[in-house]
């Protein structure tokens, strides 16, 4: 039914921002189907802002996005998305297979309970995400590693082609994100388009298909070995940034002002509903 | 022991007052356990203190007490939503805004009648001893209708709650609960007025709720434990009152806080003796998943 050749992601010449102010300014790039694409950038760099209006939570001002052909509309079948934790409330007294069964909220409408099939989606998306143990914890009671699993089940409960994953690897520790990063492999094998947002560059030029680097504008989209260059990355983290140069690849270390040493958190995007 | 148990119900006032009280409790449990899982008790608060403005307007022209706090409320929940949206206040700005100055009004308007204070007292601290049955009536239609609601959009409300900009992109119409949740919340507190009073609906609202999630662990337990607690309050507040010869309103609200405080020392895993026995492991992040 879907041509493989149709792009899982094309953004147009895209202008999208908050109450008149444009934060993307003429992006435009496309991602094939079955890739998984790392989105770069600094803070406020438009990295949520991007992912909100493929969303079509935010109207572009200009330009355009489609989803497998589609233009306009919110595709909600087609899209999976997982927001950023810390914007998530892990006290709230549900359990985890209620969070998972609310990604599929959006295929039964108003007044309209959920099925049979609405939970056996969960438990297989839970199951993929190696959750199913612990279906019936409540999520406060989980670990960053099992959290980020968690919002991943739920983006993926009604068999996105796109998944939309908004910092999944803050917070985590190395071998955490390894495995997140596993489990998202497995994904893209079975023909699941993924998009990250991520500060990490190493995850990024190590198990990325592509990488889009952002600062408002998109400075660069390609192959992470070929855009990661110490220009575009320049380019793309400004002055806050600390480059290294390791076996002939350049890296990029964000200058983190934070004393106490907590986690940079992407919240510009967020002040604005 | 059967007497004591049986004597209020002979008179039909406590009839009456059982009735309406159970409404309002009812109600009061299930809203407000959205009303305790999105913050929102002041926003009760500010609704139910505004409506004294509509219920001095509607003693004034001798109209239904019940209809002037309805009139007000709604427009008031609304308006507490759209000036914190509209406005870029915070929340409890806007909730400050509207507590004070419908409140004040009301008090304006029944200074004006002769030996008013009597009057106030009936409406800052409720009447169920007084209530009709033309009031039961709307009472328990708004509640029922506050529960079909509720019902009709549980997981679009549950949902909205916990993760709001998820919810915008499945789809839900986040704006319409946002404004939805307050409105349900301020005709909830006006149902409840006859039975606790302007000053004390805040208790019904929250205590109940909060009792509940001590004991309970997802939503819907919390709803059941909730609706109980509620309606255990309602009964053994009226036989105190019954008995002891106090006042009803303030019964019902002692006896939920008792129910409140037995659930915060003995809860399972979140009272006060279970954590001196299981003092909380610190939090360990598995890293071996």
């Amino acid at each position: 039914m879907i041509n493989n050749l149709v792009p899982a992601l094309a953004v147009r010449n895209l202008w999208s921002g908050y109450g008149g102010q444009p934060v993307l300014e003429a992006v435009d790039f496309q991602i094939d189907r079955g890739d998984m694409v790392g989105i770069i950038g600094p803070n406020g760099s438009g990295k949520s802002t991007l992912i909100k209006t493929v969303l079509g939570l935010i109207k572009p001002m200009r330009g355009e996005v489609s989803i497998l052909g589609n233009k306009g509309v919110p595709q909600r079948e087609l899209v999976g998305y997982a927001p950023q934790t810390e914007l998530v409330d892990w006290e709230f007294p549900v359990t985890v297979a209620d969070v998972a069964l609310m990604g599929r909220y959006s295929q039964r409408g108003l007044f309209r309970r959920t099925t049979k099939e609405d939970r056996q989606a969960t438990d297989a998306a839970l199951d993929q995400v190696k959750m199913f143990d612990l279906r019936d914890s409540l999520i406060g009671e989980l670990s960053g590693g099992q959290r980020r699993r968690v919002l991943l089940a739920r983006a993926m409960a009604h068999n996105p082609e796109l998944l939309l994953l908004d910092e999944p690897m803050a917070g985590l520790d190395a071998t955490t994100q390894h495995q997140l990063l596993d489990l998202l492999d497995e994904l893209r094998g079975k023909g699941t388009t993924v998009v990250l947002s991520t500060h990490d560059l190493s995850c990024v030029s190590s198990r990325c298909d592509k990488a889009a680097c952002l600062n408002r504008k998109l400075i660069a989209f390609g192959k992470p070995s070929e855009v990661l260059n110490e220009q575009v990355l320049g380019d793309t983290f400004g002055t806050h940034l600390l480059m290294v140069h390791l076996d002939g690849q350049a890296y990029a270390l964000q200058h983190h002002t934070h004393a106490d040493g907590t986690p940079e958190i992407d919240h510009s995007d967020h002040e604005h509903d | 022991m059967i007497d004591t148990i049986m004597e209020p119900w002979e008179f039909v006032f406590m009839q009456r007052a059982l009735l309406a009280a159970t409404f309002a409790a009812l109600v009061c449990s299930v809203v407000g356990v959205f009303v305790v899982l999105r913050g929102m008790a002041f926003m009760g608060d500010a609704v139910a203190h505004s409506s004294l403005a509509g219920m001095s307007v509607a003693y004034l022209f001798g109209g239904s007490i019940f209809w002037g706090a309805f009139a007000w409320a709604l427009p008031a929940s609304l308006a507490i939503t759209f000036i914190s949206r509209r406005a870029n206040l915070r929340l409890d700005t806007a909730i400050g805004i509207i507590f004070a100055s419908g409140f004040a009004v009301g008090i304006i308007l029944m200074s004006q009648v002769n030996n008013y204070t009597a009057d106030l007292f009936g409406l800052l601290f409720g009447n169920v001893l007084g209530v009709s049955w033309g009031e039961i009536l709307l009472i328990g239609l708004v509640a029922g209708g506050v529960l079909l609601v509720i019902a009709a959009f549980y997981k679009e409300l549950l949902f909205t709650a916990y993760d709001a900009t998820m919810s915008a992109a499945s789809g839900i119409p986040v704006r319409f609960i946002q404004y939805l949740l307050p409105l349900l919340v301020g005709v909830t507190t006006v149902a409840s007025l006859k039975a606790v009073g302007i000053v004390l609906v805040l208790a019904l609202l929250v205590t109940p709720a909060a009792t509940a999630a001590l004991v309970a662990r997802r939503l819907p337990g919390i709803m059941a434990f909730s609706v109980l607690a509620g309606l255990i309050s309602t009964v053994a507040g009226l036989y105190l009152s019954f008995h002891a010869d106090l006042p009803t309103g303030p019964s019902i609200v002692v006896v939920a806080s008792g129910l409140f405080l037995a659930a915060m020392i003995f809860s399972p895993s979140k009272g006060v003796f279970w954590q001196i026995w299981h003092p909380s492991p610190l939090p360990v992040e598995d890293s071996a998943v």
